[in-house]
């Protein structure tokens, strides 16, 4: 189990002018980190809570190795799918422990094996044992997320959905859960299904992005795909494929070494000299700047008033580093 | 207070009698307001109606409720029972309602994305988390069918209200003092007892239970 197949799903709320979820369809493999990206009322969620029933699909299938969920009683389908939303919803009567052994208890596992697996766990997700007496309100919210995990996988199901799971949690923290989780996953190797609307997580985490608009699935790839060939404008603003610092962080140093001798770059650079008059203004910032270097080809760029269009000054990739430099952080002298 | 010291058995008595009508009352209260609440709380449509019916018989005289009752179900404890819990009704739904409806909708889409099933989710999500305004509005409950209990002595069902009004009739004013403090008693009493045993669910929902 953890295949899952979406197949002209259709979801149509009533009262509402347009489908929810337009006739999507997409194929999930095994054990792949599948995130749907895009924002907020495009349908992300609603197609995510269809997969472990929540919502009903108006029209389309969804199986699950080949079963349509529809033929499985709700109740067994969920206790088999791992579920994390972005509230954690976790039972605020209960301990930690019990928290976690939620899923375990309904399946009737015995006492020993659930304590166990709660052991477990809470190492996986980086929660000292003491934390099984406490309750949900004196944990923080990074930490009650983590239990919101932990609960998810109690069961060990093979596929895992996470609705925004991050996105109420502090950017510090968010930057830690994000690495941890994709540690597990190394581990656990479960099909992960996870909605956000923050493209910078999306490209961490996901093997294949979904992007999806007003309903509809827009692109389904890999994050270089979606980066290198953005199907239509609006892939194009929402990932920003214009900046060249993200294409960069997508392509790794072993694919240059490999490739470059078959690059035609002599020509690609050629064609890029052809724009070389690049403006900026007074305001933009250096990052900005960088990608316009990397992007033209360009010795300086020129810096213009945004009004009158007057040159002010010239900016070089020279310039760049001296300002890097002269603005480094220093280390406070000790007495 | 002469009399009070005098008649002790008797007041005792008289005491006991009326516990066993306001429990009799409060058991019989939750059977019904149980469901009733439930249903409420997940069929948005009928918490209106439901309230709106339970509040008009709670603005019923309970003397003219009482004498109603008496062509159907005879003078006595009987009829004294039934009024007492239409009354209770209106502070148990209205608590059990609110409780119900105030759980956090992330627990419960939790708790639906754990596999619960309805019943599951119902005892181990839903009732412990509502329990302590059920237990508010029990309270309530309680203390107003201690006082309204009282008057029922008048149809003859008993309880402490029969020192009231036997000492109207002889005007005994010893005997209307022993049976006022001793009502007055009562409701403090069932009332600190109540609250203890709601504060402890309270504590328990918020995880502060040792």
């Amino acid at each position: 189990m953890g295949e899952i197949e979406c197949d002209e799903v259709t979801k149509q709320f009533l009262n509402e002018a347009r489908p929810a979820v337009n006739q999507v369809s997409f194929k999930v493999d095994e054990g792949s980190f599948i995130v749907l990206l895009g924002p907020s009322g495009c349908g992300k969620t609603t197609l995510l809570k269809m997969i472990n029933r929540l919502y009903e699909p108006t029209a389309g299938t969804i199986r699950i190795e080949g079963i349509d969920v529809h033929d499985l009683p709700a109740t067994e389908l969920r206790r088999r799918i791992g579920y994390v939303i972005q509230q954690v919803g976790l039972f605020p009567h209960m301990t930690i422990d019990r928290n976690i052994s939620v899923v375990p208890n309904l399946l009737g596992w015995e006492r020993q094996r659930t304590d166990a697996r709660v052991g477990m766990l809470l190492d996986m997700v980086g929660l000292p044992q003491a934390y099984r007496t406490k309750y949900p309100r004196q944990l923080s919210g990074g930490e009650q997320q983590r239990v919101g995990l932990a609960r998810a996988l109690a069961a060990d199901p093979a596929i895992l959905l996470m609705d925004e799971p991050f996105a109420a949690i502090d950017a510090i923290t968010r930057d830690c859960l994000q690495e941890e989780l994709l540690e597990i996953q190394q581990k656990v190797h479960k099909t992960i299904l996870f909605v956000t609307h923050d493209v910078e997580e999306a490209f961490r985490l996901a093997d294949k992005i979904v992007v999806m608009k007003a309903g509809r699935l827009v692109q389904y790839g890999t994050p270089l795909e979606i980066v290198t060939r953005p199907q239509n404008e609006f892939v194009q603003e929402l990932v920003g494929t214009r900046n060249m610092l993200r294409r960069l962080s997508l392509i790794n140093v072993q694919s240059v070494l490999n490739g470059r001798a078959s690059w035609s770059s002599g020509q690609a650079l050629s064609n890029l000299r052809l724009n070389h008059t690049v403006k900026v203004h007074p305001e933009d910032n250096l990052r900005s700047v960088l990608s316009m270097f990397l992007d033209s080809e360009a010795e300086a760029v020129e810096v213009v008033d945004q009004h009158n269009n007057q040159e002010l000054g010239r900016i070089t990739f020279n310039d760049l580093r001296a300002a890097l430099v002269e603005n480094a952080p220093k280390q406070q002298e000790q007495a | 207070m002469t009399y009070l010291f005098n008649n002790l058995g008797y007041v005792g008595q008289l005491l006991l009698e009326h516990l066993r009508i306001t429990a009799e009352v409060i058991g019989i209260a939750l059977v019904i307001a149980l469901p009733i609440g439930v249903l409420a709380a997940r069929i948005r449509r009928l918490q209106g109606p439901i309230l709106g019916v339970l509040g008009v018989i709670y603005t019923i005289p309970s003397l003219s409720f009482f004498v109603l009752l008496i062509p159907t179900f005879g003078l006595g404890v009987t009829s004294a029972v039934i009024a007492l819990v239409a009354y209770a009704q209106l502070m148990l739904v209205r608590n059990w309602v609110v409780g119900l409806t105030g759980i956090e909708p992330s627990i419960l889409e939790a708790a639906d994305g754990m596999g619960m099933n309805g019943w599951q989710r119902f005892w181990r999500v839903e009732f412990p988390l509502a329990l302590p305004l059920l237990l508010a509005g029990t309270r309530l409950a309680v203390v107003s069918t201690i006082g309204i209990a009282t008057i029922a002595a008048y149809i003859n069902a008993g309880g402490l209200g029969t020192l009231l009004f036997e000492g109207v009739t002889t005007a005994n004013y010893e005997k209307i003092f022993a049976g006022s403090l001793a009502v007055s008693l009562l409701a403090i009493a069932a009332n600190y007892l109540l609250r203890y045993f709601e504060r402890r669910a309270e504590a328990a929902i918020r995880g502060e239970l040792e």
